[in-house]
């Protein structure tokens, strides 16, 4: 006997299956007091018939079901399973990237930074931070509205993004605060490329919308903290040192960089440096 | 084949400026030891700039660049400046890379040069003057350490500097010292006095002094001729002071016979 074709979920169905969840979610999973990683423990099911995968899809993503999984009946598990993976994907790339500019966001600075901290200290290969703030954003919003100031972001993201290096890292880690990781640059390069993006800024022309605003430039201020290498400094204290130096950026008239003090040598070096005392006292003997 | 119970002092010559004799002294003394009847291998690891086949008037075929090689021993590069036991491993002159040498290359080197280093009962590594990173490490490898001095004050400063770079680095505290080009062995010893004060004083570090070698007109007249002094002048006043630091090495080698032993020839240490 031939089998029934199965008949598509009504949406008003496929709404209560939404709110069932919803409430399931909320009503069990949300419950703090739940081990995460208990191996006892009950997968609690729901027959769903004449649901799709494609359906569920759509449903997934428009009432922000993804936490949930679903198994086909009788089908091929492998469809889901790729648009299983493919969610996973797309969860962990907006995990670490910020959805206007595509940049790094500040999540996924923070461990990059962690990490190149580690090779540094490894290495001695010296490590610089540059924080990039725009001037007067708050201005620019206000004046030519704010999907413009968007587009300035943007544009800005896509100059940082143009002038680093391949293994250098673009973060947006504020609402106008963009960050460059350049590992393996000391303050000399890592000065040239920062002066390279200003200048690409200055030069750039903004048109916004057609409402008659006048086409604008726009600048940008930047705190450049160098690490010489080794042990001796936390990815704090040199994101602090860069940070004031932003702050010395804008206080001096913005549109410029400012580069905060090398640190202090570390103590290996300074053990070993013959004073003048010791020099002197091979000169005359002490006398 | 190296005998078990046979000890092998392995010395570091080092010198903090440049021309204060260093090389010289380095191949005379292994010269003089020879003549005792010892085995002795001379390296020159003034790695980018090598001199000793200068002082030795040869031109080997193969060096430590060689030695670099795939299927190279240290065997094929090592030459007999004497015969029955006095040995020359030459380094490459201008080959600045060489300096920069990666901890896989330095081990693979040491690899190569341990297996023939049992066999000497004496190995001079001539070093590089000054305190660049390799010079520092191969230093901080030896049994012990030589440091070359003249009267010169701008000598005693750098050779002080390497001293307090090695001990405050690598915690190195151990040094032979020679005053060579002195005009009067009282000089010499007053040398060696005004740097052990200092080394005492700011580094808290006992310096031993092994003697102190006249400025003599038969040193630079041997090199020109491009043969040892010990060979060509062996009765003038520089080699006799040679001499008598050559058996000053041979006492300290007794006398420490117990702890050599003990002791790796070269030290593997941590860059």
């Amino acid at each position: 006997m031939p089998r029934p074709k199965a008949k598509s979920l009504a949406p008003a169905s496929q709404e209560c299956l939404v709110d069932e969840l919803a409430a399931i979610w909320k009503a069990v999973l949300e419950n703090p007091g739940l081990p995460q990683d208990c191996d006892t423990g009950l997968v609690i099911m729901r027959l769903c018939a004449g649901l799709t995968m494609d359906q569920w899809g759509e449903l997934a993503k428009r009432h922000n079901l993804s936490r949930w999984m679903a198994l086909p009946l009788a089908e091929n598990p492998a469809p889901h399973l790729v648009q299983l993976q493919k969610i996973l994907e797309d969860l962990t790339y907006r995990s670490e990237h910020d959805p206007l500019t595509n940049l790094a966001n500040r999540a996924a600075f923070e461990r990059v930074l962690e990490l190149e901290f580690e090779r540094t200290g490894r290495t001695g290969a010296p490590l610089c931070l540059a924080i990039v703030d725009l001037d007067d954003f708050k201005l620019i919003n206000d004046t030519h509205g704010h999907p413009c100031g968007d587009k300035v972001l943007v544009e800005l993201a896509g100059i940082l993004l143009a002038g680093k290096r391949g293994y250098d890292l673009a973060a947006r880690i504020g609402g106008e605060e963009f960050v460059l990781i350049l590992p393996g640059a000391g303050m000399v390069r890592a000065l040239a490329v920062v002066e390279r993006l200003l200048e690409a800024l200055r030069e750039r022309v903004f048109y916004c919308s057609p409402h008659g605003t006048e086409p604008f430039r726009v600048t940008a201020s930047v705190g450049l903290a160098c690490h010489r290498g080794g042990a001796g400094l936390s990815p704090k204290e040199l994101f602090e040192m860069a940070d004031k130096a932003l702050y010395k950026a804008k206080q001096n008239g913005k549109n410029r960089v400012e580069k905060a003090p090398l640190p202090p040598l570390p103590e290996d070096i300074r053990k070993t440096f013959v004073h003048s005392e010791e020099k002197l006292f091979l000169f005359t003997g002490g006398k | 084949m190296p005998q078990p119970t046979k000890t092998t002092l392995s010395l570091a010559v080092l010198s903090g400026k440049g021309g204060v004799g260093k090389t010289n002294l380095a191949l005379n003394l292994a010269f003089a030891l020879h003549k005792a009847g010892a085995k002795v291998l001379i390296m020159d690891f003034d790695v980018g700039l090598a001199n000793m086949d200068v002082l030795l008037g040869i031109a080997p075929e193969k060096n430590l660049q060689d030695l670099l090689q795939d299927g190279v021993t240290a065997r094929d590069v090592v030459v007999a400046i004497e015969p029955g036991g006095l040995d020359f491993l030459p380094a490459a002159s201008g080959v600045p890379e060489l300096l920069d040498m990666d901890e896989d290359v330095k081990d693979m080197l040491f690899g190569k040069l341990n297996q023939v280093f049992g066999e000497y009962d004496f190995l001079f590594l001539d070093l590089g003057a000054g305190i660049n990173p390799l010079v520092m490490q191969v230093a901080a490898m030896t049994q012990t350490r030589m440091l070359i001095v003249t009267p010169e004050p701008t000598s005693l400063t750098d050779g002080y500097a390497v001293i307090k770079v090695l001990s405050c680095q690598r915690g190195v505290r151990d040094f032979l010292v020679v005053a060579n080009q002195v005009a009067t062995h009282d000089e010499g010893k007053a040398t060696f006095e005004r740097l052990a004060l200092a080394c005492k004083k700011f580094l808290d570090i006992d310096i031993v002094f092994f003697g102190s070698v006249l400025t003599d007109p038969a040193v630079p007249r041997a090199v020109r001729l491009q043969v040892p002094l010990l060979k060509s002048a062996p009765s003038s006043k520089a080699a006799k002071d040679i001499l008598a630091v050559a058996a000053r090495i041979v006492r300290f080698s007794r006398d420490n016979a117990e702890n050599l032993r003990d002791l790796p020839i070269l030290k593997k240490n941590s860059p």
